[in-house]
C-alpha cells in the first residue's frame, strides 16, 4: 500500500515478497514517526519553558547547555533513574498499562498528517475521521490512571478527565463538518489542497470553537480539570512518579503538538506558503509552532472553569454554534 | 436573548485585554537574576548572622571590641549567644569565649541593637548552609573571621 | 486547640446549597425517578495537610458526592507554636521578633498591634514621626499581603501568571522592607515606643515613587485578573454571606466588609495617625468570593492614598520616645492595643504584673476567627469552590495555630 511502482519492481526482481516490503517500510517509517514526536516533543518541551519564562518576568531553564536547551534530557535522565513506585493498593497491571494506553494514540495520530505537498506517511481518505477518534482512546489511559492507583484524587480528576473529553469530542468533530463541506472531501490532504484561502477566514465561528474544543481536549488551560493542582494536587497522575510520570508528560506534549498540527491542517492553510512547494514543510512548521505559541499564550493568561461550567459551555454555547455554523455554511453554498 | 449576547461579547472582550496585558508584560525586564553566580544586591541593612567587628587597625586576629559585657546574651530571645568575660588580669575587658549557636538564631537583631560598644553587627551573610549541624555553632575565632566588615568600633553607631 | 465544633452549623441554613437542585435536575432526567436509586457513596477526601492549595498547613475532610462537597471537617494545630506561652518567659522587647512569626504575610502590623498593646499598658507616648512611619509600613504591608491574597486567588482558579506578575510588585515593597529594617519577611521593625530606625535618606521618595508606579499598574492587573470573564464566573455568587452570619461567626477585615458591614479599626477606634489621614473604608455588600476578592483590590487603592498623605505629612524628630530601656518593668495592669491588619482586627491583651516579663499576652487573631466560617459557607458548592473560598477567606496559619 505504502509501495511505489519502483519499489514493487524491486521487489520483485529480488524475490521479496510484498507483505515483507510492506512490513520494512511500516517499521521504518514507525521510527521515523517516534523520532519526530520525540524531536517535537524536546522542543514543545524547551519552548513551553521559555515562552511561560517570557511571560511571567523569568529567564526558564539557562544553565544545563546553551541558554538551558538540554535541561529536557537532564530531567528525561533523572526521570528515568528513579524508583519505580507503587501505591500500596494499586491495580499494578492496570496502573502499568495506563501511561501506555495514554501515550501510544497521542502518537498514531500523526499517521495521517500532510506535512508537506505529498508528504504523509498514510493519506487515508477517512483520514479526518481517524485524527479525531483514535487520539480520544488516549481517556481509556486516563480512567486507567485514576483507577489503578487507588487514590481519591486520581479517581476524582480522571472521572473529570472522561467527562470533559466526551462533552467536547461532539463541538470538535461538528466543528469540522463545515470544512468537509467545503472542501468536499475528508481527506487531509485534500483539504489543505482545497485551501486557497485559509479556513480560518471561511470558518471563523468553526475556528474558535474548534480552537477551544481542543484545548479542553488536551487538557489545557482553562480546561485543566483533570489536573487542577489547586484541588486534586495532580489529579489523574497523582501518584506516578519516574518514567511512568514521563509517559504522561510527553503524551500531554504530544498532543499539544499534534492539536497544533491539526488546527494548521484545517484552519491555516498546511503547508500552503509563498515560494516553491518544497518549502512547504518549512512553512508547515512555521505555522504549527505558532499555534503552539496561541496555546501557551492562553494557558499563561486564563483561569480554569469549574466543572459544571465546563459542561455547560460544552453543551450549551460550542454544539449550537458548531451546527450553526454547519446550517450557515450549508445555506452559504446553496445560495452560490 | 440581548443579555446573553452582551454577555458573550463582554467575556471576549475582558479575555482579550487579559491577553493584551500578558502581552505588554513580554516587553518588560526580566525580574529574576542568576542568584549564585550572581550575587544579590544587599542592602545596607541587611540582617545576616551576627557577627563581631575587628578593631581597626588591630593586628591581633582574635581582637575584637567586643568588651564582653554580656547584654547581647541577655537581650537574645533564644540564648543562642554564650558571653564569659577574661579572668586574665592583663586583658580584663575582653571575652574569653563568645559562642554564637546559629542553628538557634532568628537573625532578629537585637543583640546588634543593644550592644553598647557597637562590637556586634548584624553581617551580609546569609549563606550558612552546611552538611553539619555542628558547623553551625561559632566561636569567637569564627565570628571574628568573617570576612565581611572590618569597622572602627563607634559606639551607639546601630541605631 | 484542636478540631472546631460545628455544632452551630446544623441549625444555619445554608444559603447556597446546590446540593438539592442537582438532585432536583437529576430527577428531571427521565431515566432516573429519583436520586435514590442510584447507589452513590460519599467519598473522603483529606485536603492537606500538604496540599498545593492548603494555605500552610490547613487540614480538612471534604466530605463530596460526587463533586459537590457535603461536609467539611476543618483541623487545625499543625502550626502551634505555644506563643502566648512563650510570651510569658521573654521580657516585653524579646516577644516582638516572636510576633513576626504569626502572620508571617503581614509581620509589619504583628508588630504594631503587640506594641501598641505594651504602649498601652505601661503608658507609653509615640513620637509623630515614629507613628507616621509605622503608618507607611504598615500600609506597604497591607498593600503587600493583598498582592500575596491576589496572586493566590488567581493561581487556585488557575491563572499561574498573575501570581508571578503580584509577587514581582510585592518584591519591590520587600525591597522597601530591606532598606528601612534589614530584613524581607520577619522584619522585627517596630519597638515598645516608636520604630527601630528613622527611615534610611531617600525612603521617603522611593516609597512614593513605588506606589505611584503600583498604583498605575493595578489598573492593567485588575483587567486581567478581577475583571477575566472566567475569574468572574468562578468568583461570583458563589459562597455567599450575609451579614448577620458575618458577625455571628465573628468575621472581621475584608471578609466582613464584603457583607456590606462597615467595620475598620482604623476608623471605629481609631489608633495612631489615621483620624487626621482621608481614606476610605471599602465596603461591598453580597459578601460572596467576588466581593471577597474585589474588596482587597480596592484596599490597596486607599492604601496607596494614605501612604501619600502620610509622606505629604510627616514630621521631623525623634522616632523613639526617650527613656524606655531594652528591659523594662511596667506597673501591674493591662493592656489592649488592636490594629487593623490586613485579615483583619488583630488584637493583643497583656497582663503585667509589674515584673520584666508579661503575666499573660492572649493574642486574638483574624485569620482563626475567618476561617472558622469556611465550613459554613462553603458546604454545598464544588470542590474547586470550596479552594477558592478558602482563598478569600485569606487565612495565614501561623496566625491561626499561633
Amino acid at each position: 500500500m505504502l509501495s511505489s511502482t519502483k519499489l514493487l519492481e524491486f521487489a520483485s526482481n529480488y524475490g521479496i515478497p510484498v507483505w515483507a516490503l510492506d512490513g520494512a517500510i511500516a517499521i521504518v517509517f514507525a521510527v521515523v514517526l517516534f523520532a519526530i514526536c520525540a524531536i517535537s516533543v524536546i522542543i514543545n518541551v524547551y519552548l513551553l519553558r521559555k515562552i511561560s519564562a517570557d511571560f511571567q518576568l523569568r529567564y526558564g531553564p539557562m544553565h544545563v547547555g546553551w541558554h538551558g536547551s538540554l535541561q529536557l534530557f537532564a530531567d528525561a535522565i533523572k526521570l528515568l533513574t528513579k524508583e519505580d513506585i507503587f501505591p500500596s493498593n494499586a491495580d499494578r497491571w492496570i496502573f502499568r498499562l495506563a501511561p501506555v494506553v495514554t501515550f501510544v494514540p497521542a502518537y498514531l495520530g500523526f499517521l495521517v498528517l500532510p506535512i508537506g505537498h505529498g508528504i504523509v506517511i498514510q493519506d487515508l481518505n477517512v483520514g479526518l475521521l481517524y485524527i479525531l477518534a483514535i487520539p480520544a482512546i488516549g481517556v481509556a489511559g486516563i480512567i486507567m490512571a485514576g483507577f489503578g492507583s487507588y487514590n481519591k484524587y486520581a479517581i476524582i480528576g480522571s472521572l473529570r478527565s472522561a467527562a470533559q473529553m466526551v462533552s467536547y469530542e461532539v463541538p470538535r468533530a461538528l466543528s469540522i463538518i463545515g470544512i468537509v463541506m467545503i472542501a468536499g472531501s475528508a481527506k487531509l490532504s485534500s483539504i489543505v489542497g482545497a485551501q486557497h484561502v485559509w479556513y480560518i477566514i471561511l470558518q471563523p465561528i468553526a475556528f474558535v470553537v474548534f480552537l477551544v474544543s481542543t484545548l479542553a481536549e488536551i487538557n489545557s488551560t482553562p480546561f485543566d480539570l483533570p489536573e487542577t493542582e489547586s484541588e486534586l494536587v495532580n489529579g489523574y497522575y497523582t501518584e506516578y512518579s519516574g518514567m511512568r510520570f514521563m509517559f504522561f508528560f510527553f503524551a500531554e506534549y504530544v498532543a499539544l503538538f499534534a492539536a497544533a498540527t491539526l488546527t494548521t491542517v484545517l484552519f491555516l492553510g498546511g503547508w500552503h506558503g509563498p515560494g516553491p512547494e518544497y518549502l512547504g514543510p518549512i512553512w508547515f512548521t512555521i505555522k504549527t509552532f505558532a499555534m503552539i505559541w496561541v496555546i501557551m499564550w492562553i494557558k499563561w493568561t486564563l483561569p480554569r472553569f469549574r466543572i459544571d461550567q465546563v459542561m455547560d459551555l460544552g453543551w450549551k454555547v460550542l454544539l449550537p454554534l458548531a451546527l450553526i455554523n454547519v446550517l450557515i455554511t450549508g445555506l452559504v453554498m446553496m445560495i452560490i | 436573548m440581548a443579555g446573553r449576547i452582551s454577555n458573550f461579547i463582554d467575556a471576549w472582550k475582558s479575555i482579550v485585554i487579559g491577553h493584551s496585558v500578558t502581552a505588554k508584560k513580554l516587553r518588560e525586564p526580566r525580574s529574576t537574576f542568576f542568584y549564585p553566580y550572581e550575587p544579590p544586591k544587599l542592602e545596607e541593612r541587611y540582617r545576616g548572622a551576627p557577627m563581631l567587628v575587628r578593631i581597626a587597625g588591630e593586628t591581633d586576629e582574635k581582637e575584637g571590641a567586643c568588651t564582653a559585657c554580656g547584654l547581647c546574651a541577655k537581650a537574645c530571645p533564644v540564648n543562642c549567644i554564650t558571653v564569659e568575660r577574661n579572668k586574665d588580669k592583663e586583658a580584663p575587658l575582653k571575652a574569653a569565649v563568645w559562642n554564637l549557636d546559629l542553628t538557634r538564631c532568628m537573625i532578629c537583631g537585637l543583640c546588634a541593637e543593644t550592644c553598647p560598644q557597637g562590637a556586634l553587627k548584624m553581617s551580609h551573610d546569609f549563606e550558612n548552609a552546611v552538611y553539619v549541624k555542628d558547623k553551625l555553632i561559632y566561636d569567637m575565632e569564627r565570628v571574628l573571621r568573617r570576612p565581611v566588615m572590618v569597622k572602627a568600633a563607634e559606639p551607639g553607631s546601630e541605631e | 486547640m484542636g478540631l472546631i465544633k460545628m455544632s452551630k452549623l446544623e441549625e444555619m441554613k445554608i444559603s447556597n446549597h446546590n446540593l438539592s437542585e442537582l438532585e432536583k435536575d437529576l430527577a428531571l432526567n427521565g431515566e432516573v425517578e429519583s436520586t435514590e436509586d442510584i447507589v452513590t457513596e460519599e467519598l473522603a477526601i483529606h485536603f492537606g495537610p500538604q496540599h498545593p492549595s492548603a494555605h500552610g498547613v490547613f487540614h480538612a475532610i471534604f466530605h463530596v458526592k460526587g463533586e459537590v462537597v457535603t461536609k467539611i471537617e476543618p483541623d487545625i494545630g499543625y502550626l502551634h507554636r505555644c506563643f502566648e506561652k512563650i510570651a510569658e518567659n521573654r521580657t516585653y522587647t524579646q516577644f516582638i521578633p516572636y510576633t513576626d512569626r504569626m502572620d508571617y504575610v503581614a509581620s509589619m502590623t504583628n508588630n504594631w498591634a503587640y506594641c501598641m498593646a505594651v504602649e498601652k499598658l505601661a503608658g507609653i507616648e509615640v513620637p509623630e514621626r515614629a507613628e507616621h512611619i509605622r503608618v507607611i509600613v504598615g500600609e506597604l504591608q497591607r498593600i503587600a499581603s493583598h498582592l500575596v491574597f491576589l496572586s493566590t486567588a488567581g493561581s487556585e482558579a488557575g491563572a499561574l501568571t498573575p501570581f508571578v506578575y503580584f509577587f514581582d510588585e510585592r518584591e519591590g515593597i520587600l525591597t522597601l522592607y530591606e532598606k528601612i529594617c534589614g530584613a524581607r519577611l520577619t522584619y522585627n521593625y517596630i519597638r515598645i515606643g516608636g520604630v527601630r530606625a528613622d527611615a534610611p535618606e531617600g525612603w521617603l521618595d522611593d516609597t512614593l515613587a513605588f506606589v505611584t508606579r503600583l498604583k498605575k499598574r493595578m489598573y492593567d492587573y485588575d483587567r486581567l485578573v478581577l475583571g477575566n470573564y472566567i475569574f468572574k464566573k468562578r468568583f461570583i455568587g458563589v459562597a455567599p454571606f450575609s451579614a448577620e452570619q458575618a458577625l455571628d461567626w465573628g468575621l472581621t477585615g475584608p471578609p466582613l466588609r464584603s457583607t456590606g458591614v462597615s467595620y475598620d479599626v482604623r476608623r471605629s477606634d481609631p489608633y495612631s495617625v489615621y483620624p487626621r489621614l482621608e481614606f476610605d473604608v471599602v465596603v461591598k455588600y453580597k459578601g460572596d468570593n467576588y466581593d471577597r476578592a474585589c474588596i482587597r483590590s480596592d484596599e490597596i487603592k486607599q492604601s496607596i492614598r494614605i501612604i501619600e498623605q502620610a509622606i505629604e505629612q510627616i514630621p521631623e524628630g525623634p522616632v523613639k520616645a526617650d527613656g524606655i530601656a531594652k528591659v523594662f518593668k511596667p506597673a501591674a495592669g493591662e493592656g489592649y492595643g488592636h490594629v487593623e491588619s490586613p485579615k483583619g482586627d488583630l488584637g493583643f491583651y497583656v497582663v503585667s504584673d509589674g515584673t520584666t516579663k508579661p503575666y499573660r499576652v492572649k493574642i486574638q487573631g483574624p485569620s482563626f476567627g475567618n476561617l472558622q466560617a469556611l465550613p459554613a459557607m462553603s458546604e454545598g458548592t464544588y470542590i474547586g469552590d470550596v479552594v477558592l473560598t478558602l482563598g478569600t477567606l485569606d487565612p495565614v496559619f501561623g496566625e491561626v495555630d499561633r
